[in-house]
C-alpha cells in the first residue's frame, strides 16, 4: 500500500460524505440500463435487481486516473466510480462477485474492500462515453500502473470489459 | 588460493545473477504482461462465429429491429476483440509477427467499411446486410488463419520464453556446481592447510619444549630480558647461580637482581644508551668477563655472551651467564704453581750462583798462592808446573766468572745504560786486552773498520764491551797460530725509519765449528767437541752471555764456519749515530799503587789474608789483620786506618755487624772507608753491605787489578786513573757509586736506598737550620752529622762527605766553632751533592718517591 493507496481511501471517503444519497434507496434508472447487479444485495429498483444508467453510476463519484494497459496503445485516462461504491449502493452482503461481459465472458471474482486505488467501473476513456466497439459502455479496470499489485494474472482476468452485470454472490 | 577464491566470488557473482534472473522470470510468470491470450484467441473466432450467425440471423428476419440491435451487438464485440488482438503486446513483437499484422490489417479495414452500414438506421441496415454477408465472406478464412498463426506464435513465443528459462537454468546449474566444486576445493585445501598448520603448530610447540628443555639443562643461566631491562625468562642454571628462584626473578629489574652495585649506573647508563640510540657494546661481542651478584650479595666472576632478539614489536636480550668462579680459581693456582715453579727455579740459580761463589773463595786462595810460588825461586820443572797449575786454575775461574755474569744477567734489570762513545776506541781496548792472550796461542790480531769510521755512537757501551771481549776470546781460544780479524761497520737503516745498526764481524783462522753444532753455539753450557783441539778450554757459557746481551740491546747475532778453515760471528746492533764523544784518553798503563797506605784487613781464612796481604804489601800499602768482626771493631777504635778491607762471612761477628759497629761507635774509623771482600756478590746483598754502611764491594777471589782501582776510589789521590782498563769485570767502569750499586741492585732496591738517604738528609738538614745553634744541641749536632757523614760516604759523595767530616772535627774540637755558618755550608754542600745524586738517577732512568 503507497501514499497513493492511501490518498485514495481518503478521496473515497470525501466522496460518500458529499454523497448522502449512498444509503437510500435506488431510484429508477431514467436512460438506457447499462449495468445490472443481482444476488446478495439490499437495495434494488427493479424487483430483485438494481438497474444502473449512466448517470447514476457517475453520480456515485467518479475517480479518474491514466494507466497503460496490455489491450490499448498509448496511455489511456479512464473514469468512473468505483467497484466499492457500487456495490455499497445495493448493500452487497458480501465482495464475491460474479461478473459477466456482453460477449458472454464471466468471472468469478472477489472485488476486495478498497476503494480507490481498486478496481473502477470506468464509464469514460479519454472523456469520451466509450461504445461497445471500444470495449464499452462499462469497463472495470484497475489502476495498474499505480501498484505493481494490479499486474497479476488475477487482475487481468478480472478487468472485464463490455461489462453487463454483476451477481454479488453467498 | 587467490585464483580460486576470486573464482569462487565470480561464480557467486554469477549465481546471484542469475538466480535474480530467474527470479525476475518467475515474477513475469507472476505479474503476467499478457492475459490468457489462449482465451483472447479463441475469443476471436468465438465472437467472429457469433457475429457470422447472428448476421445471417439478422438476413432471414431483416425486418426485426431485435435482430439488428443483436447484429449491432455482436459486431461491436467482434470489432472490440479484433483491436484488441490486434494489439496484444508482445505476440507481434518477433519477425514473423508482421505477416499476423497484415492479415489483422485486412480485417480491421473490412470492419471499418462496414461501419456506417451498422450505424445507420435500421432500413439502411437491413437493405447493406447482402453487403455486410459478403464481407463476412471474405473475412472467415483471414479470422481463421489469423488465429492459427495467433497461435503458431503463441507458442513459438511461449517455447522461446522456455527455453530462455531453461538455458538460465541450466547456466545456474552449471554454475551452482562449478561453484560447489570449487567450494569443494576450498574446503579441500582449507583441510589441507588446516592441517598443515596443525602439524606446524605441533612442531613449533615440540619445538618450544626442545628450547624449553635445552634452557632447563642448560649449564649456563640463561636470561632473556627486554629492553626496560626487565627479565622475561630465568632458566634452572640461573636459579642455581645466581639462587633467585624463577618466580622471584621473572618480571623483575636486572639491574637490582644481579648486578653488582658499583656497577649498576654504568649498566644503566648503557641501557638508556641502547634504547635512545639503539647502541650496544656487550650485544653480539661474543664472551665477555665481568663480575655480577648472587643473591646472598656475593660478587663473583662470570663469563658472559648476549645477542638480540628482535621480534616484529619488540626487542629481547638473551644472555648466557656461565659462573667461572671456579676456573678463575684454577686460573689462580695456575698462576700460583707457575710462580713457585719460578721461584723454584730462581732458588736453583741462586744455588749454583752461591755454589759458584763459594768456589772462588779457596781458588782465589789457589791462585794467589801459586803467584807467590811463582815468585820464589824455583826451577825450570817446577815454573812448568806452577804455569800449568795456574793455566787450570784460570779456566776453572773463568768458568765460574762466567756462571756468575750469567746469573746475573739474568736477574739483572732490562735497563741500558747508554751512553755516547767512540766505538773504534773501544775496539781497540778490547784487542789490547786480549794482545797477551793472542800471542800466548801464536795469534795475530788485526782491526779493520769497513767504510766510514763512526765518531760517536750511543749504545750501551759496557755490554758491547763484554760481547766483543766475549767473542775475541772465544775466537782466540780455538784458535792456534792463526789470525783473528775484527771488522766494524755502520750499517745504514733498511727503512726510512729505521736505525743504524753496528755491525762487528770477528773473523779466526780457526778449527770451525761443524756444520751440525753451528745451531747449538749459542747454547749456555754448549761446547764444541774437543777432538778438534784439545787445547780449546771454555766454559760453554761465554756464547750463550754474548747473546743474551746482544738480544738485551736488541740486536742479532749469527756465525758462520767451515771446519778447518775458521768461523766468523757477526753482531748487528741498533744504534744511535752520536757526535764525537769527549772522552779521548790515551790507553792507560797498569794501574799502579799512589801511596802506602794503612790499611785494616779483617779476614777469616788464612790463606786468604796470606794472598791479600802479599797483594796489598807489594803494592806498597801497611797491612793490620783481624781475624773476625770483633778482632776488626777492637783494632779500629784503637788505631786510625786509611781503609778497611772488610770479609763478610766470619766466625763470630761477621763482617756487616762488625761494619755497623765501627760507623756507630766513636772510633777514630767512624769515616773510614770500608771495603767488602766477598764472593757473596749477589746483587740483594750488596744493599745490605751498603746499608750496613760499606762504601764498596770487591769480589773474591781478589784480583789485583780491581784492588787497586778500588783502593784508588777511596783513598787514592789520583783520581784520573782510567777505570776503562779493566779485565772484564762490568763494575769497573762505574767511578759513581750509585752507577756501581745500580749494576748489582734492582732498580726498585736503588730508588728505596737512595729515596731513603734523600729523605733522611733532606729532614736532618731541615733540623739542623731550625734547631737552635747552641751549645746545649752541640752534642745532638754533631752525632747527626755524624750520621749523615756514614750516608754520604757510603753514596760516594766526596766533596759532601768531606764538609761533614770537617764539620764534626770543628764541632768536637773548636769551642768557638761557628755552628750557623757550618751548617749553612753544610745545606749548600748537600744541595749540590743531592742534585748530582738525582742527575745520577736521572741517568739510571730510576725515579724515587720522596
Amino acid at each position: 500500500m503507497s501514499a497513493i493507496g492511501f490518498l485514495g481511501k481518503v478521496v473515497t471517503l470525501a466522496t460518500f460524505a458529499l454523497t448522502p444519497i449512498a444509503a437510500a434507496a435506488l431510484d429508477a434508472p431514467s436512460g438506457e440500463v447499462v449495468l445490472t447487479v443481482t444476488g446478495q444485495i439490499t437495495e434494488t429498483n427493479n424487483g430483485d435487481q438494481a438497474d444502473f444508467d449512466i448517470e447514476m453510476l457517475e453520480a456515485l463519484g467518479v475517480e479518474t486516473f491514466a494507466t497503460t494497459t496490455q489491450w490499448t496503445e498509448g496511455e489511456p485516462e479512464f473514469s468512473g466510480p468505483t467497484l466499492q461504491s457500487i456495490l455499497e449502493a445495493v448493500g452487497a452482503g458480501t465482495t464475491q462477485l460474479r461478473a459477466t461481459a456482453l460477449n458472454d465472458y464471466a468471472i468469478e471474482m472477489d472485488a476486495g474492500t478498497d476503494g480507490f486505488p481498486g478496481p473502477v467501473i470506468a464509464t469514460k476513456l479519454d472523456g469520451a462515453p466509450m461504445s461497445v466497439r471500444t470495449k464499452g459502455p462499462l469497463w472495470l479496470v484497475y489502476p495498474y500502473d499505480m501498484d505493481i499489485k494490479f499486474q497479476s494474472e488475477v487482475i487481468y482476468s478480472n478487468s472485464i470489459w463490455q461489462l453487463r452485470s454483476i451477481e454479488v454472490l453467498d | 588460493m587467490v585464483a580460486l577464491i576470486l573464482f569462487i566470488f565470480i561464480a557467486l557473482a554469477s549465481v546471484i545473477t542469475l538466480t535474480l534472473s530467474v527470479f525476475q522470470k518467475q515474477k513475469e510468470l507472476q505479474y503476467a504482461s499478457s492475459d490468457s491470450v489462449i482465451w483472447t484467441l479463441s475469443q476471436l473466432e468465438v465472437e467472429y462465429l457469433k457475429f457470422s450467425s447472428s448476421l445471417l440471423d439478422a438476413d432471414s428476419h431483416s425486418s426485426d429491429p431485435a435482430k439488428l440491435r443483436d447484429l449491432r451487438q455482436k459486431f461491436d464485440i467482434f470489432y472490440s476483440r479484433v483491436d484488441t488482438v490486434s494489439n496484444l503486446r508482445g505476440l507481434y513483437k518477433y519477425e514473423s509477427g508482421q505477416e499476423t499484422r497484415a492479415i489483422f490489417g485486412v480485417i480491421r479495414n473490412e470492419l471499418d467499411r462496414a461501419i456506417p452500414l451498422i450505424d445507420a438506421n435500421d432500413a439502411a441496415l437491413a437493405d447493406g446486410i447482402n453487403q455486410l454477408r459478403a464481407m463476412d465472406q471474405r473475412i472467415a478464412s483471414l479470422v481463421r488463419s489469423a488465429s492459427l498463426e495467433n497461435l503458431q506464435n503463441f507458442v513459438a513465443i511461449s517455447s522461446i520464453a522456455r527455453e530462455t528459462i531453461l538455458s538460465t537454468m541450466q547456466l545456474l546449474g552449471a554454475m551452482t556446481i562449478g561453484m560447489m566444486i570449487a567450494l569443494a576445493i576450498t574446503v579441500l585445501i582449507l583441510f589441507r592447510l588446516a592441517g598443515k598448520n596443525e602439524r606446524v603448530a605441533t612442531e613449533q610447540r615440540h619445538l618450544a619444549a626442545r628450547l624449553q628443555t635445552i634452557l632447563d639443562t642448560s649449564l649456563d643461566a640463561v636470561l632473556v630480558v627486554d629492553t626496560d631491562g626487565f627479565i622475561h625468562h630465568f632458566n634452572g642454571a640461573a636459579e642455581k647461580v645466581f639462587g633467585h628462584t624463577r618466580a622471584e626473578a621473572v618480571g623483575h629489574g636486572l639491574t637490582d637482581l644481579i648486578i653488582p652495585e658499583e656497577y649498576r649506573r654504568a649498566h644503566e647508563i648503557g641501557m638508556q644508551r641502547m634504547r635512545d640510540r639503539g647502541e650496544t657494546r656487550l650485544v653480539g661481542r661474543g664472551r665477555i668477563e665481568i663480575e655480577a651478584m648472587r643473591k646472598n650479595g656475593a660478587i663473583f666472576p662470570v663469563e658472559l655472551s648476549i645477542e638480540r632478539v628482535e621480534t616484529d614489536d619488540e626487542t629481547f636480550f638473551v644472555s648466557f651467564i656461565r659462573d667461572i668462579s671456579d676456573r678463575k680459581q684454577a686460573e689462580r693456582e695456575l698462576v700460583d704453581a707457575r710462580d713457585r715453579a719460578l721461584a723454584g727455579e730462581k732458588t736453583k740459580s741462586r744455588f749454583l750462583a752461591i755454589m759458584s761463589h763459594e768456589m772462588r773463595t779457596p781458588l782465589n786462595g789457589l791462585l794467589g798462592m801459586l803467584d807467590l810460588l811463582r815468585q820464589t825461586k824455583v826451577d825450570q820443572k817446577q815454573r812448568f808446573y806452577i804455569e800449568n797449575m795456574e793455566f787450570s786454575g784460570r779456566v776453572l775461574l773463568d768458568l765460574i766468572n762466567n756462571v756468575l755474569d750469567l746469573t746475573k744477567l739474568e736477574t739483572d734489570v732490562d735497563v741500558l745504560n747508554n751512553s755516547s762513545f767512540d766505538p773504534e776506541r773501544l775496539i781497540q781496548e778490547v784487542m789490547a786486552s786480549q794482545l797477551a792472550l793472542a800471542r800466548n796461542n801464536e795469534n795475530q790480531l788485526h782491526y779493520e773498520w769497513v767504510g766510514d769510521v763512526a765518531q760517536g755512537v750511543l749504545s750501551d757501551r759496557a755490554r758491547l764491551r763484554q760481547i766483543l771481549l766475549n767473542l775475541v776470546n772465544n775466537a782466540i781460544k780455538f784458535t792456534r797460530n792463526g789470525e783473528i780479524t775484527v771488522e766494524a761497520e755502520i750499517l745504514e737503516p733498511l727503512t726510512v725509519d729505521g736505525r743504524h745498526e753496528l755491525e762487528l764481524r770477528i773473523l779466526d783462522t780457526g778449527c770451525g765449528i761443524p756444520e751440525t753444532e753451528l745451531d747449538r753455539v749459542f747454547d749456555d753450557f754448549e761446547t764444541v767437541d774437543n777432538d778438534y783441539d784439545r787445547n780449546a778450554e771454555g766454559s760453554g757459557l761465554g756464547l750463550g752471555i754474548v747473546r743474551r746481551l746482544v738480544r738485551m740491546m736488541g740486536g742479532q747475532i749469527g756465525v758462520e764456519s767451515e771446519l778447518g778453515e775458521g768461523s766468523l760471528f757477526w753482531v748487528r746492533l741498533p744504534i744511535v749515530m752520536t757526535e764525537r764523544s769527549e772522552e779521548a784518553m790515551p790507553f792507560a798503563a797498569l794501574a799502579t799503587p799512589n801511596r802506602d797506605a794503612n790499611l785494616l784487613m779483617v779476614e777469616d781464612n788464612e790463606i786468604n789474608r796470606r794472598v791479600l796481604r802479599e797483594m796489598l804489601e807489594h803494592q806498597g800499602h801497611t797491612v793490620s789483620e783481624a781475624h773476625n768482626g770483633m778482632e776488626a771493631v777492637e783494632k779500629s777504635s784503637l788505631d786510625h786506618y786509611d781503609a778497611i778491607l772488610m770479609d763478610i762471612s766470619m766466625p763470630g761477628m761477621d763482617g756487616i755487624t762488625a761494619t755497623k759497629h765501627i760507623r756507630s761507635s766513636d772510633s777514630p774509623n767512624k769515616l773510614t772507608p770500608i771495603l767488602a771482600v766477598t764472593a757473596h756478590a749477589m746483587p740483594e746483598e750488596v744493599k745490605t753491605f751498603i746499608d750496613a754502611g760499606m762504601n764498596a764491594v770487591l769480589n773474591k777471589p781478589v784480583q789485583r787489578n780491581e784492588l787497586t782501582k778500588r783502593l784508588n776510589e777511596w783513598i787514592g789521590e789520583d783520581e784520573d786513573i782510567d777505570d776503562d782498563f779493566d779485565d772484564g769485570d762490568m763494575d769497573a767502569e762505574e767511578d759513581n757509586v750509585i752507577k756501581s750499586l745500580a749494576r748489582d741492585l734492582q732498580a726498585e732496591e736503588i730508588a728505596g736506598l737512595v729515596g731513603r738517604f734523600l729523605s733522611e738528609t733532606d729532614q736532618v738538614m731541615e733540623q739542623l737550620g731550625q734547631m737552635p745553634h747552641t751549645d746545649e744541641n752541640r752534642v745532638e749536632i754533631t752525632s747527626m752529622v755524624h750520621k749523615t757523614a756514614g750516608s754520604a760516604g757510603s753514596f760516594g759523595l766526596a766533596d759532601f762527605h768531606h764538609d761533614l767530616a770537617a764539620a764534626q772535627t770543628g764541632l768536637k774540637t773548636d769551642p768557638d766553632y761557628d755552628i750557623t755558618a757550618s751548617v749553612l755550608g753544610l745545606q749548600q754542600s748537600w744541595r749540590i751533592a743531592r742534585e748530582d745524586v738525582v742527575r745520577t738517577l736521572q741517568d739510571l732512568k730510576i725515579t724515587i718517591e720522596q
